[in-house]
């Protein structure tokens, strides 16, 4: 800090930022907190003290499959994105084509575009195309959403990539193909898991396509807790979200442990 | 679109071999955007232009740029997304500007705490501001506890509400964008700046914030256009009561099924956000401050 | 009293970057701080100018005690290794910033500013910003802003680290040459030892929070008050030796060599010590006189000198340096040598 903190401007700031972070925290805590509460109804600060609604939660096998949808989704989402964001990233570094601009920027351009415009705009066209109906649907346009993280992890380190490695490899006698694993895919690995995990956790928590998208039947947890929460305050949600959050701090807390970035 | 012909940087078609590997390469994830994508969008603003039997027209636009009520809503959802903006400008400078300037190693752990909750699903976020909203909740009771009101608050279904969330949403974007501005002026200038005899609020003021000016604009054009074009806060805290823009283009979409109106609506949203991330664009690459 | 430092000390929880530290400057003295990275230099300088908290201590300008006004209120001139320039304000802007606190107004500003900007020979490039600046013209701006306020004191934290080597030389003179006109007090910082010799009054050489040794450049480098500060400052042989007669000032060096240091009292007899020699205090002397036999390793040619690296019967290796002059001369490889070492350069350390 270039001046005290103790001042009364390291002081006002001091006090901003606290609220800012309390601002930031409490609305997560109280998803946690409440379900805590011995009431019927949801309030904070709970009052009581039983675990009833977080074992109701895990007992929950509706909420259980949408869990597990959910996941089984984000984990295509995910691959398909590491895949086909690194064969774009890799083609468009090494191979000097025109439009290769261009390209990259229509693959990045869905980080700019409201996803809610592109949710409209594939249920419209969803409809009215007659393509089979199913969660394939959901999953091609996260997938288009998932893509740009993808390529903007990969991407700029590609560029940076030292090309006389995978020269001097193949000058070694290894073939192009097996130089391409053994020199490039170790050096990019942690940007492309980095990326493939961005994919996961956008898709996993994504709401606004799916909502679009849903197929009956076949609901992704956020969906779930979306309509169940607008009808009204059932403690056996709020467990759910609580779960959830302490399932995404352990992922956090598992990404850091591997020192994976992510956002920003 | 047609990839013409790509060839690769050296060696180009080393023995008159077409380079059928980068076409491979790209294939997929260029169908990809063609038939998901471009071509959905497409349809899309062409749907705004035309009414139900497909004839060219302009009475949707007319119906929304003269009907009162979508007026209202063109307007609620700007002050959402001003109202928005600001309230994450006021509390991220402090928060970021200290975490920018921070040496101790907390400041990690505290940057970590403040992205937590961009991984945490925004609909989850937002019923804990349901919870906290409602109508004899914790935040009701906060304000009465304070002398700020006599009864009970509703800000639940209310966009006073709606902004408390939405700001809460976005605020570690914000954040994020602001502390790699902070990161980028050397705390040397705010040292030099007092030696030279400026208190530390003017070298604040004259150096830090006059440098960080461009960052703090293109953060604000971020979180505003994420505010007018996110869904799910203003759908669960606002509800109809309180609509804007994105919860009435999905009940065109979903409930009502008039694509073509939705369309209208998603284009102007659409446009406008083009709009600010072209200004954004323009400030990354030209505007901004050398160093 | 210009500066006093006094018993200045600076810990982060347990550890001590600088430990009680006492320094006065007269008026118009230019002083170095000067050691290597780690040393407490910076701090030292960081606390005077008001940007580090002092834990003790006292830190007086002008007489009067600074040690807990901020550094607003000094009236510290600082130059930034960096040179911490605003980026956004132009050169004449970056040098009115410190007179603008000062509420001074045109057409007082704009005098003092075109004063100094011809003073620092920036004549012209007022209107430009910053990064339009060679790395030489940032350093005259970052020194020009400094001292436009007349501060009491002008302190510079490396001024000439991000000089290429040619600007250095002729910067550090101007800048001496400024200093002593304006009869400004200033206190430096520099790891570099030729920097420090070439400019400074005294160097003060700092060694793990504390001053070695404070004196001028030929105290230090031919009277060095410890190992640290001889073999810092320039390169320095060291040759085991035995204490004879500290009342006659007598050692003895392997090989039966007897050398009298009239320069400094010693330790008892029989104590065995190091005895510091700089490698152009070592003379190679005909084979039949009584000196340190050697063999010739290997000789570089440098120009002005010729460096000679040899190996002693005891196995340490020496540097000696003769006028490049003498090269043809000089005894061809494998061949023994005999040193001669001036018995009034040398200096003896305990071990």
């Amino acid at each position: 800090m270039t001046f005290r903190l103790l001042s009364p401007l390291g002081l006002s700031l001091l006090i901003l930022a606290s609220l800012a972070m309390i601002y930031l925290l409490v609305p997560i805590a109280v998803v946690v907190v409440s379900p805590f509460g011995d009431t019927g109804f949801i309030a904070f600060p709970p009052q009581g003290l039983t675990l009833k609604w977080y074992a109701a939660a895990l007992n929950d096998g509706r909420y259980l499959t949408g869990f597990l949808l959910s996941l089984r989704l984000a984990s295509i989402v995910a691959l398909i994105s590491a895949s086909l964001g690194m064969c774009a990233a890799y083609a468009i570094t090494r191979y000097d084509f025109p439009g290769a601009k261009a390209l990259e920027a229509l693959f990045l351009s869905p980080l700019i575009l409201p996803t809610l415009v592109m949710a409209v705009a594939l249920t419209a066209y969803f409809t009215r195309s007659g393509l089979p109906t199913g969660t394939w649907r959901l999953v091609a346009a996260q997938s288009i959403i998932c893509i740009p993280y993808v390529i903007r992890i990969v991407l700029p380190l590609l560029q940076r990539f030292d090309r006389s490695l995978e020269e001097a490899a193949l000058s070694l006698g290894a073939t192009p193909i097996r130089s391409f694993f053994l020199v490039l895919v170790p050096v990019i690995r942690p940007a492309l898991i980095a990326g493939a995990a961005m994919a996961f956790i956008t898709s996993f928590d994504e709401v606004v396509l799916a909502l679009f998208l849903s197929v009956p039947g076949q609901t992704t947890l956020p969906v779930m807790i979306y309509s169940s929460v607008q009808l009204g305050f059932e403690p056996v949600v709020a467990a759910v979200a609580g779960l959830l959050v302490c399932l995404t701090g352990v992922v956090m807390v598992i990404m850091h442990f591997f020192g994976l970035r992510t956002r920003g | 679109m047609t990839t013409a012909l790509p060839m690769p940087a050296e060696n180009a078609g080393r023995g008159g071999k077409i380079p059928l590997v980068p076409v491979l390469l790209l294939a997929p994830a260029v169908l990809l955007y063609l038939v998901f994508f471009v071509w959905p969008q497409l349809a899309l603003l062409m749907l705004g232009f035309q009414d139900r039997g497909g004839a060219f027209t302009l009475d949707l636009y007319v119906r929304f740029l003269s009907d009162s009520y979508y007026l209202k809503l063109l307007w609620r959802t700007l002050v959402m997304g001003v109202a928005t903006t600001m309230i994450t400008i006021l509390l991220g400078l402090p928060l970021a500007y200290l975490l920018a300037r921070a040496r101790s190693r907390w400041a990690t752990l505290l940057l970590i705490i403040t992205t937590f909750p961009l991984l945490v699903s925004a609909v989850v976020r937002s019923f804990g501001w349901m919870v906290l909203l409602y109508r004899n909740g914790f935040v009701s009771d906060l304000l009465q506890w304070l002398s700020l009101t006599d009864g009970p608050t509703q800000l639940m279904y209310t966009l006073p509400g709606t902004i408390i969330a939405l700001a809460q949403v976005l605020l570690p974007i914000m954040v994020l964008s602001l502390y790699a501005v902070f990161r980028s002026i050397p705390p040397d200038l705010e040292l030099a700046a007092m030696s030279l005899g400026a208190r530390p609020t003017t070298a604040l003021w004259l150096v830090t914030i006059k440098l960080a000016k461009g960052g703090i604009f293109s953060g604000s054009l971020l979180v505003f256009s994420m505010a007018i074009s996110s869904f799910a806060t203003p759908s669960l805290v606002g509800g109809p009561r309180a609509a804007v823009m994105a919860t009435s283009i999905y009940d065109l979409t979903v409930t009502v099924l008039d694509w073509n109106f939705a369309a209208v609506q998603a284009t102007v949203l659409l446009v406008a956000v083009l709009l600010l991330s072209l200004i954004y664009g323009r400030l990354l690459n030209g505007g901004g401050i050398k160093t | 009293m210009e500066i006093e430092l006094k018993n200045l000390t600076k810990s982060y929880g347990a550890t001590k970057v600088v430990t009680g530290l006492d320094l006065s400057l007269d008026k118009g003295e230019m002083v170095a701080l000067l050691g290597p990275s780690g040393c407490g230099k910076t701090t030292t300088l960081r606390m005077v100018a008001g940007f580090v908290d002092v834990t003790a201590g006292e830190i007086r300008l002008k007489g009067r005690d600074v040690t807990h006004v901020p550094s607003y209120k000094r009236d510290c001139g600082l130059v930034f290794q960096n040179y911490a320039l605003f980026p956004h304000l132009s050169v004449f802007e970056n040098i009115a910033f410190g007179l603008r606190r000062r509420s001074v107004r045109p057409p007082e500003l704009t005098e003092r500013v075109t004063k100094v900007l011809s003073m620092m020979q920036l004549d012209g490039l007022a209107q430009r910003y910053p990064s339009q600046l060679s790395g030489g013209q940032q350093q005259r701006v970052a020194v020009a802003r400094a001292l436009v306020i007349n501060p009491a004191i002008l302190l510079l934290d490396e001024p000439f680290s991000n000089l290429d080597a040619k600007l250095r030389d002729s910067t550090g003179y101007e800048l001496r040459r400024i200093q002593r006109d304006l009869g400004l007090t200033s206190i430096f910082v520099t790891h570099d030892q030729s920097e420090a010799m070439g400019i400074a009054d005294r160097i003060a050489v700092m060694n793990k929070g504390v001053i070695e040794q404070l004196g001028s450049a030929d105290e230090i480098y031919n009277r060095p008050a410890t190992r640290f500060i001889a073999s810092f400052i320039g390169k320095a042989n060291f040759v085991p030796a035995t204490v004879i007669s500290n009342k006659e000032h007598i050692v003895e060096l392997g090989g039966g060599i007897r050398l009298q240091l009239t320069s400094q009292p010693l330790p008892a007899d029989g104590t065995a010590i190091d005895v510091m020699m700089r490698p152009e205090h070592l003379a190679i002397g005909n084979p039949e006189d009584a000196g340190l036999k050697a063999r010739l390793e290997d000789v570089t040619f440098q120009g002005s000198t010729a460096r000679i690296r040899a190996s002693t019967e005891t196995g340490g290796d020496l540097l000696i340096e003769v006028p490049g002059t003498s090269l043809p001369t000089l005894p061809s490889s494998g061949s023994t040598i005999n040193l001669l070492p001036d018995p009034n350069s040398t200096r003896a350390f305990t071990k």
